[in-house]
């Protein structure tokens, strides 16, 4: 079949990997067209993966989905491209280029096994979004167990501003994770990768990565610089120090010239990379600056001592009292070997005040000279009252030094303003707190003395005038406003510089700051092979300063000493800032730092901070936002044995894709609860979304399945369910269509787990009107769920208890009342996708104005643009089934636009050989599941593996928390090359959905399919026994020990080919069996329409219009000529099918045209046989011609004229009664389209609408608005209080009692009209029966799954569409005929069908004798 | 930053330490506030329950006046003028014909160019949260308050637009940025019966309890609010509610703006705070 121009390309995207995105992938793929499948998120299963149960058949969600995900995920023609968006489409349908956005996985897909041990690495705590917010995961992380594909995933959002914020690029975000986890010692060596003064910067750091922090836009930044400080502390404490590793030594030896920060960095960066280090200082003592500038209250002397001891132990020669350029040159230095040499040699060299007086008296000094002398311990005669010059950190240490070494008053004089200090305003806090007095906007002029000894100081007011060059505002003096301050000692700290005549001697050049001159980016002098750093370049800066310049020496003479040319520089500056949204995010305070009291500090040098506990600690690192995601501690490429992990990779790149069509199934957004304010979500702890309780409710939850508050962990005893929270409002003006079931389930299901819990459920009108929906409706009411028709007006929080006080007018006696419930749940609607916003712009397709996709309703699947399909709720809010249904719909369309390319693009499986196992006593492994809770709950499934490990002929045996998910899987394979296993069983669920999947692993492992067995040790033991777990617990114990009784006897089984005929066999005539006879003949297929009237187009003839205005006639006429017309389809009209026999592939059909037999022969078939208007007995229907139903209305409005002033009409006509239980969907609408159109041929006319609940469900509930903004009046009966229908005197007489009013009213109508429900024809039992497919009680046709195969049958071949199904819209019919016709392709587009292996043999004679009187039927384990 | 300013009736007389404060306030934070010449009554209550037009020509009015000032926003600080200005506004805009009736009133050109904000959305922008910040100079205790925005602030959303609806946070905002602790609450926005507290006081009384009640479980040690109603019928009221509940209230009600002046380090007298009848002596002294 495969191409005949060859223009058009055989491949899908499939965009949106939810239940929709999978059906439509696996029914293309299975028809020959290799799929792209695209998902924004890193797994795929959309929404259904989160549900919990499913109703009305309280299936377990992920359970029945699970199955269809491993499908996907393996499917060989199917590519699952993950966290990728789609960009743009460009061509034409047939030959697009699709262009992709693929963010980084950090993830070899290809390596990750799934094992998770990276996770137990991972210090991150991130908000869970697939467990919306109500669990923590971390930064590597899987979304759930079953997830496809089972990789892991890292989540970066960009660089952590904090480390970006570090001049020396330490990791501070990974520091401080790892603390809030108690992982000191990780966190240490962190900070140790790229600071070698943890001790000393976490007390004298000005930590601009706290300036950074984002928590400091919504409290206090983290504090990160007391962290660093509590890490050096912590490890003080050890009884032993880890050594450093150091590599193997160089030949190269390098000199560093001075020991501070600068020279010591770059020293032990050096030796680090092997080279052989000396460092040189002029001092006695190391540490530079360090040691004697910052006085030992800020850094205590053995805290450096230790620190600069600890640097000893990289191996690096130190030699004190070398003054350079007098005991050591650079020509001396290159003598001896030293093949490079950095100069950090500091700012030593106070600058002087300039001022007269200043070298005359006694008493004044600079505050280097000071400072150094009182840190070496040196005698200095402090005076009584000391001033000091500056406003530098140089001057506060000095003020508060002076004060600790006995002075009795100590002023500050600075000549700017308190704003403008460069001194970190937290020192000038604590020195005024210790008594220090500032005298700002001040500036000396003169120095006085008496006796060689200063006594006073001239000063000058200042003034703040335009800003310099610093930015900061020029001090303006103020003539003649000079004064004296009485002093007997004038410190002067107005800046340093350093001592340069050495240098300059040397060769090396000075800039005219009398700093020394280097390349900006090497940071090599003008001498060849000197490089210089740290202050001597800087000027005085920060200690941290200091070490980033020592950081990016040692790198450069590295580079210099290899020959390369090039510095890099940190890569982190290169990539973005991530930034973290705080908007909602609740304060914490900042820890705050024990301190000593400033009347303890004076005359002592003790340490005015005294650090974090371990408590405090650990709290402050949990304060942080985790901004970026993952922390890049890498801590995760130690744990990942396969070495999956890859921190490199691009974050974004572009995929380019060629393919023929797309199908569209981004799903649904949740509304967003916060919008609906008066119900308190995200305010009110204990208010939660639908969404939210179902992963409460799961037992893959963040509780387990444990029903808990979110406030306090208590168990509810009474929930509130609000139903429309963000659907059917003026501004979005449609029905959400799932929520009043989905709540209805969630009450149910709660109630299950928790015994005793009250349920109520706050609605407008409940609309059940899915197959089946009704009675679930009806039994959750027998259950106890309480209904109250009322939407609350407000919610308020009760502060103690965190209860919700709920308000609403209770329906009887029609009263505001507040009532108490423990938790609430808002049932939020379905939103379009945001995204989709601007996607479907550049896309070109059209929108609604919700952002819905635009479709018709004769045209569902198909979007403005050829060759872009859709489905599911991107199209309208819809529940799974029909989002099925839609999806293999849209498969369909797109099987019919590549047709003649299905299996161009396709490849098969390629097997392993399979291993001959004849003659071997049998090996069996067994692999017993947990299925999460749903089997580990109950019984120990460890044990059970354990006890089969004992049975005779098992080798191997193990318990899995999932059997089915890749991981175990992958790990099955394994044990079956490593134990040799012959026979594989494993106890878990349910063989109908995972015996293939099994068995395609054994052959994969290249053993025979058939050698494995499955025992259901979940759906007939742990759920059935729940109650019972010894018993259950023996009970699986049993049924193990039997499978591994029957895989003892497996033996090697083949599977034939059976050869089909590619054609099909259509039964009705009516919209949907002309749709499903057209798209397979567009398809290519040879296809048989039988319809037993005259003509086509069934219960569509009585339909005129549709509710949005659509004339139906055009539509129907062209879908008849082109039935009638196609070249494919062979029309049978006034048709009966007589008998079918045959099975998949080779049906063999009988029919009867005007009396004559003719047999057909065909592949598949589709039923469409439709179904009919119900007849009403009631309401004295045929007895009176002014009673008519909304059909007979309908084709009388068609005609356009309405007589009667006044129209009843009446609901629920012969639905939702005893008789017929169910709900018949569309006549809600009917009777909103019908009354709006009487208003609009007769504006006068009255129409009366008397229901029960009105489901016009979707877009629907537009028109329902619109007709009460006509004037249509609702008036609501209850079952009990059905409307009496009497004649008197030839008026006809409706009585209703309405529940507004609270009295019987009586109108008096000329017409009433009947929405009577849709039924089944007795008739159509036969075809059933032939075709041995199930029927429902009211006769509608059952298909294979509620949920999942809602076209399917149980029995191979056999598809369903239309009425038969259920009742539907004709946009609905459509999609499921599409389905229908897909479905069938899947089975026809193949040449050949694999028949099952397994068929039934009797084994002695009375069995013969018995099966002779059976037709043969292979023979099914039941599940 | 210049605003005109209008401070209607009550900012005269009730709610004068309203008045005092926000001019306090806005001296500190270099705002110039600039009072609309000959400015008139809003309209409140007696216009709007009485003449349509008359409710809507009277906030019109002042707004022309104000564009005399230059400025381009006039500042209206009692939430009720607030709700009339912006029923004004919102009206015309809505009804084109309105808008031509109004011009005929007015006498002169429709006042187009001039917004009306409120003292909360003033002083909740980002750059003045900054500025309220480093204004702080006294000590500001570590004080539990409810911030109570009655219902005149918010509603209706599409004529006020202000903040949010059903939960408010530009006050909450504001106070946290100084230090204080307002405590999540679910009265916000509920109605404290101000406009009923003469007719039917039993119902205003009612409600007011249930406001201070509620404000008390929360943990508040004082109502901060920002509408001149709200703060005479809680302040005046709550010795007729412990007569008729026999419980002790002394629950401060403040103005916050009374607060943030008191943390700019503004002498008491200087914010009007000893014009209150339930004493808030214990707020101020805990400010040192």
């Amino acid at each position: 079949m495969a191409g005949s121009n060859g223009k058009k390309i055989g491949a899908v995207l499939v965009l949106g990997g939810g239940v929709g995105g999978m059906q439509a992938s696996l029914d293309l793929a299975e028809a020959g067209l290799k799929v792209y499948l695209l998902e924004k998120e890193s797994s795929i299963g959309g929404t259904m993966a989160r549900l919990d149960k499913t109703f009305p058949t309280n299936d377990c969600s992920m359970c029945i989905v699970a199955p269809r995900l491993v499908d996907v995920g393996r499917h060989l023609n199917i590519e699952v491209i993950t966290n990728a968006e789609l960009e743009e489409l460009q061509g034409e349908a047939g030959e697009f280029t699709a262009r992709i956005k693929k963010k980084a996985r950090y993830i070899d897909l290809d390596k990750c096994t799934g094992c998770s041990a990276c996770v137990e690495k991972c210090p991150v705590q991130s908000d869970d979004e697939f467990n919306l917010g109500l669990a923590k995961r971390t930064a590597i992380y899987r979304r759930y167990p079953q997830a496809v594909p089972s990789a892991f995933a890292i989540d970066k959002t960009g660089v952590s501003p904090c480390r970006l914020g570090c001049p020396a690029g330490v990791n501070a975000h990974a520091y401080v994770t790892l603390i809030a986890r108690k992982r000191f010692a990780e966190a240490l060596e962190i900070v140790r990768e790229k600071n070698p003064f943890p001790a000393v910067c976490g007390r004298v750091c000005t930590h601009p990565c706290e300036t950074e922090c984002r928590r400091g836009d919504l409290d206090e930044p983290i504090a990160i610089c007391s962290l660093k400080r509590f890490l050096a502390d912590w490890e003080s404490k050890l009884e032993q120090v880890p050594k450093p590793k150091l590599p193997e030594k160089r030949a190269e030896k390098v000199a560093v010239i001075g020991s501070g920060p600068a020279g010591l960095t770059a020293a032990r960066d050096l030796a680090l990379k092997g080279y052989q280090v000396t460092v040189f200082e002029k001092l006695p003592v190391a540490g530079g600056m360090l040691a004697v500038g910052i006085p030992e209250y800020r850094l205590p002397k053995q805290v450096l001592k230790k620190e600069i001891d600890g640097i000893h132990a990289y191996g690096i020669e130190f030699q004190m009292g070398k003054e350079f350029g007098k005991d050591i040159t650079i020509d001396q230095l290159k003598a001896l070997g030293y093949k490079a040499i950095f100069v950090a040699i500091g700012t030593h060299k106070g600058l002087k005040l300039k001022i007269p007086g200043e070298d005359e008296f006694e008493g004044v000094l600079d505050c280097i000279e000071f400072l150094r002398k009182a840190n070496l311990g040196e005698r200095v005669n402090v005076g009584e009252k000391v001033i000091v010059i500056g406003g530098g950190n140089a001057a506060v240490d000095s003020a508060r030094t002076a004060l600790r070494m006995g002075a009795r008053e100590v002023s500050i004089v600075y000549r700017r303003s308190r704003k403008e200090m460069p001194a970190n305003s937290w020192e000038v806090e604590e020195a005024e707190l210790e008594g220090v007095k500032i005298l700002f906007l001040s500036a000396p002029v003169r120095i006085l003395g008496k006796d060689g000894r200063v006594n006073a100081i001239e000063c000058l007011k200042m003034k703040l005038g335009e800003p310099d060059a610093s930015g900061r505002s020029r001090p303006v003096p103020i003539e003649g406003s000079n004064f004296t301050l009485e002093t007997d000692m004038v410190i002067s700290a107005i800046g340093q510089e350093p001592e340069t005549d050495a240098l300059k001697k040397q060769g090396l050049n000075c800039t005219h700051w009398n700093l020394l001159e280097v390349d900006s980016t090497t940071l090599q002098t003008n001498l060849e092979g000197v490089f210089a750093g740290g202050d001597a370049v800087s000027g005085p800066s920060t200690v941290v300063e200091a070490i980033a310049m020592g950081q990016r020496a040692a790198e450069s003479i590295h580079l210099y000493l290899q020959g390369e040319r090039f510095y890099k520089g940190y890569d982190e500056r290169l990539k973005p800032k991530a930034v973290k949204d705080i908007t909602g995010m609740s304060r914490i305070p900042r820890q705050k730092m024990p301190k000593i009291s400033p009347e303890a500090r004076r005359g002592n040098f003790k340490e005015v901070e005294l650090g974090f506990t371990e408590e405090m600690a650990v709290a402050e690192a949990q304060r942080c936002l985790n901004c970026a995601g993952c922390c890049e501690c890498l801590k995760c490429l130690l744990a990942c044995e396969a070495k999956a992990i890859n921190h490199e990779m691009t974050s974004e790149k572009e995929i380019k894709l060629n393919i023929g069509a797309i199908v569209l199934a981004p799903g649904f957004e949740l509304f967003q609860a916060e919008q609906a304010g008066e119900y308190g979500f995200g305010r009110y702890q204990n208010v939660m979304t639908s969404l939210q309780f179902e992963r409460l409710l799961s037992a893959s939850g963040p509780t387990m399945g444990k029903l808990t508050r979110p406030s306090d962990g208590k168990t509810p005893k009474k929930i509130a369910f609000i139903q429309c929270v963000g659907s059917r409002k003026a501004e979005r003006n449609y029905c959400s269509s799932v929520c009043c079931m989905y709540a209805t389930k969630e009450a149910v299901i709660a109630k299950e787990h928790e015994h005793g819990l009250e349920c109520t459920i706050f609605f407008i009108d409940l609309r059940a009107f899915g197959k089946g929906f009704d009675d679930y409706y009806l039994r959750a009411q027998q259950h106890g769920v309480k209904y109250i028709r009322c939407l609350p007006s407000t919610i308020k929080e009760v502060p103690e208890t965190r209860n919700l006080l709920v308000q609403y007018i209770s329906p009887n006696p029609g009263k505001v009342v507040a009532e108490e419930f423990d938790m609430v749940v808002l049932s939020t609607g379905l939103c379009p996708p945001t995204d989709f916003q601007e996607l479907g712009k550049r896309l070109g397709i059209s929108l609604d104005q919700y952002g819905f996709c635009q479709t018709s309703r004769f045209a569902p699947v198909e979007t403005n643009r050829p060759g872009v399909f859709v489905c599911g709720p991107f199209v309208e809010p819809k529940d799974i089934p029909e989002t099925v249904m839609q999806a293999s719909g849209a498969a369909g369309k797109a099987m019919s636009f590549l047709a003649e390319q299905k299996g161009a693009l396709v490849r098969k499986k390629e097997y392993p050989p399979e291993i001959d196992v004849k003659g071997q006593e049998p090996r069996i492994g067994v692999f017993v599941c947990h299925c999460g809770k749903n089997i580990g709950g109950v019984i120990p499934s460890k044990q059970v593996a354990e006890y089969a490990a004992g049975l005779a002929n098992v080798v191997y045996a193990t318990d899995k928390l999932y059997t089915c998910s890749q991981d175990s899987i992958q790990s099955i394979k394994q044990a079956i090359s490593e134990h040799k296993l012959n026979r594989v069983v494993v106890a878990a669920c349910s063989p109908r959905t995972h015996e293939p999947l099994f068995r395609d692993v054994l052959r994969e492992a290249g053993l025979n399919p058939y050698l494995f067995e499955m025992t259901n040790i979940r759906d007939q033991c742990t759920w059935v026994h729940m109650q019972e777990p010894e018993k259950a617990f023996q009970k699986a114990k049993d049924l193990v020990r039997m499978a591994v009784a029957r895989a003892r006897l497996l033996e090697p089984l083949y599977k034939r080919d059976l050869e089909i005929i590619h054609k099909a066999l259509v039964i009705g005539g009516g919209l949907a069996g002309m749709t499903s006879a057209l798209e397979l003949a567009n398809q290519g297929f040879e296809t048989y329409l039988i319809e037993k009237e005259k003509q086509l187009g069934g219960n569509l003839r009585k339909v005129r219009y549709l509710l949005e205005g659509e004339q139906v006639e055009p539509k129907l006429q062209r879908l008849i000529m082109m039935v009638s017309n196609h070249p494919k389809i062979q029309l049978f009209l006034n048709t009966q099918v007589k008998a079918i026999n045959g099975s998949l592939g080779n049906f063999k059909t009988i029919i009867s045209q005007d009396g004559k037999e003719k047999e057909l022969e065909h592949g598949v078939v589709i039923v469409a046989v439709g179904a009919e208007e119900y007849k009403p007995k009631e309401y004295l229907y045929g007895q009176d011609n002014r009673v008519i139903t909304q059909l007979e209305l309908e084709s009388r409005l068609a005609q356009g004229a309405v007589s009667a002033k006044s129209v009843v009409m009446i609901q629920c006509v012969g639905s939702r009664d005893e008789e017929r239980t169910y709900c018949s969907r569309i006549c809600c609408s009917e009777a909103v389209k019908n009354a709006l159109k009487i208003k609009e041929l007769s504006p006068q006319t009255s129409v009366y609408i008397l229901y029960r609940d009105m489901r016009t469900y979707g877009f629907r509930e537009k028109y329902y608005r619109k007709a009460r903004e006509q004037g249509v009046v609702f008036i609501r009966y209850e079952p009990e209080k059905k409307p009496q229908v009497e004649k008197n005197n030839g008026q006809i007489q409706v009585k209703v009692f309405d529940l507004l009013l609270g009295k019987e009213i009586t109108l008096k109508p000329d017409l009433l009209v009947l929405s009577a429900g849709v039924v089944s024809r007795k008739e159509d039992k036969l075809v059933a029966q032939m075709l041995k497919v199930p029927q429902t009680q009211d006769g509608f046709f059952l298909e294979a799954h509620m949920k999942l195969r809602p076209v399917d049958f149980s029995t191979d071949g056999v598809f369903l569409a239309g009425l038969a199904h259920a009742s539907k819209d004709v946009d609905e019919t459509i999609s499921q005929a599409c389905a229908a016709s897909a479905r069938a392709s899947t089975i026809l587009s193949k040449p050949v069908i694999e028949l099952e292996a397994t068929i039934s043999q009797p084994v002695d004679a009375t069995a013969m004798v018995a099966l002779t009187a059976l037709t043969p039927v292979r023979i099914r384990r039941s599940a | 930053m210049k605003y005109a300013y209008y401070p209607g009736c009550s900012l005269l007389s009730t709610a004068a330490g309203y008045d005092y404060s926000f001019r306090e306030v806005c001296k500190t934070l270099g705002i110039e506030l600039c009072e609309v010449p000959g400015w008139i009554c809003c309209g409140s209550t007696p216009a709007h329950s009485t003449s349509h037009l008359l409710a809507l020509a009277l906030p019109l009015k002042n707004l022309q006046l104000a564009q005399m000032t230059g400025a381009e926003q006039l500042v209206v600080p009692c939430a009720a003028c607030f709700s009339r200005f912006k029923f004004a506004l919102s009206e015309c805009e809505k009804e084109p014909q309105l808008k031509k009736q109004m011009l005929e009133i007015l006498e002169g050109p429709f006042p187009e160019g001039i917004k009306v904000v409120h003292p909360l959305e003033i002083f909740s922008q980002d750059d003045l949260l900054k500025k309220i910040k480093s204004a702080v100079k006294n000590h500001v205790p570590e004080l539990k308050l409810v911030c109570y925005y009655g219902c005149l602030l918010t509603r209706p959303p599409k004529v006020t637009k202000f903040d949010n609806c059903e939960n408010p946070v530009t006050m909450d905002k504001i106070l946290s940025a100084i230090g204080l602790m307002p405590q999540p609450w679910s009265y916000k926005t509920d109605c404290c019966g101000a406009s009923l507290t003469l007719t039917e006081t039993e119902v205003s009384l009612k409600l007011i309890q249930k406001l201070i009640d509620q404000a008390k479980l929360a943990g508040a040690q004082a109502i901060a609010l920002a509408c001149t109603l709200c703060q005479t019928n809680l302040d005046t009221r709550q010795k007729d509610i412990e007569k008729a509940s026999g419980n002790s209230y002394q629950m401060p009600i403040l103005f916050f703006t009374q607060l943030l002046g008191l943390a700019f380090g503004i002498p008491p007298k200087k914010l009007g705070l000893n014009k209150h009848l339930t004493n808030p002596e214990q707020v101020i002294k805990k400010f040192t």
